[in-house]
């Protein structure tokens, strides 16, 4: 918001961190679509507040929410973004960004798709390719009791704290039932929604997760503690030197921002 | 999905730009054109709304959408509990932001 009015963005055409650069109708400032703050101009130093959002397939988003309404595709031309004009870029690994940057290390492959999450001071990434052997996780970060449950076929990753009502659950048994990623609580055997977080069957029956905001670092350059997984075990963190102009670290940052 | 889905933050219609004017010389490496902010410079590669972000999104059906997406087709999505919105990333490939609104909440949707 500013001056009571909620602020609205354009593309600014410029790049920071390989990453688009936003610019505010209002001020002119300059907004970094990766962390969500402004980063010039008279906003500088204010931040957007993230949503969750969940990055999936269309096959998948509808059967979560049948009563979804989808932006529309029509314009005064015709239909568009009916196929990935960007197809190629993502399917070479060795292309980061436009101006050639290059992977600062070799612990992930510079396209790795990962989850990131901020909580309190701990910057956290978990790899899609250990999520794909470990599609539940459960952890703690920062003391938050927190799950990531993991779907291989949409490569889709939703991160949940485990603390609803008071009580910290603990899950088990991700399955697919009937095309939807169920898994259940020790607790009380309630049946949950994978990613959505919601209770379906059961004691707890209707019951919500609350969905964790998927969050660049405020500040940056940054590090960040890789989760490695291990059948079943979680190794030691592995202390990373991300540099943030890695692609798909950002990734992860597609979010809802809210002004 | 096939394989894995690379999804790129908001960039790409600026690769193309940039190939071509690579090809004729005229090159903007890092660093070349940007004040620095963390160490990090800001780099202009486009005018300004050159890629038009979208204001006053209007929505359709899943129906109606079946028609014009894929089942495999990344999209980015947000609900509030009440209201469930999708945005298509192959479309946003084309605007990068969207101003819109979840309810009453006013949110700026950037790929």
């Amino acid at each position: 918001m500013h001056k009571g009015k909620p602020i609205t963005f354009g593309v600014s055409g410029r790049l920071w961190k390989d990453a688009l650069v936003m610019y505010d109708r209002e001020t002119g400032s300059l907004w970094s679509h990766v962390t969500g703050g402004a980063i010039d101009g008279p906003l500088k130093g204010q931040s957007l507040k993230p949503y969750p959002a969940s990055h999936t397939t269309w096959e998948r988003w509808k059967r979560l929410h049948p009563e979804t309404v989808v932006l529309s595709k029509q314009t005064a031309v015709g239909v568009e973004g009916r196929q990935n004009v960007y197809q190629d870029y993502f399917d070479d690994p060795g292309r980061l960004g436009i101006f050639g940057t290059r992977n600062p290390d070799n612990v992930l492959p510079g396209k790795e798709f990962i989850l990131g999450l901020t909580l309190g001071n701990t910057r956290i990434a978990y790899p899609y390719r250990d999520l794909s052997r470990q599609p539940l996780v459960q952890d703690e970060v920062s003391a938050e009791p927190i799950l990531v449950a993991f779907s291989a076929k949409e490569a889709t990753a939703v991160a949940f704290s485990r603390t609803v009502g008071g009580r910290t659950l603990q899950f088990s048994n991700l399955r697919e039932v009937g095309g939807d990623l169920v898994m259940e609580d020790r607790q009380t055997g309630s049946t949950w929604q994978a990613l959505t977080g919601r209770a379906i069957k059961g004691k707890l029956a209707g019951g919500q997760l609350r969905q964790l905001r998927r969050q660049g670092p405020s500040g940056l350059p940054g590090k960040a503690s890789i989760r490695r997984l291990a059948s079943g075990a979680l190794r030691g963190d592995h202390a990373a030197r991300f540099a943030l102009t890695s692609l798909d670290f950002w990734l992860e940052w597609a979010s809802a921002l809210r002004p | 999905m096939k394989g894995r889905n690379r999804c790129l933050v908001g960039v790409l219609a600026v690769f193309v730009v940039l190939a071509v004017a690579s090809r004729s010389g005229i090159g903007a490496g890092p660093g070349a054109s940007g004040e620095m902010v963390n160490g990090a410079p800001i780099i202009t590669v486009l005018p300004k709304d050159a890629i038009p972000a979208i204001d006053d999104p209007k929505f359709v059906t899943t129906r109606e959408a079946d028609q014009v997406m894929s089942p495999d087709e990344p999209v980015l999505g947000v609900t509030d509990g009440s209201v469930a919105k999708v945005y298509s990333l192959w479309q946003l490939n084309h605007h990068e932001i969207v101003n819109d609104w979840i309810g009453k909440l006013p949110v700026a949707v950037t790929w």
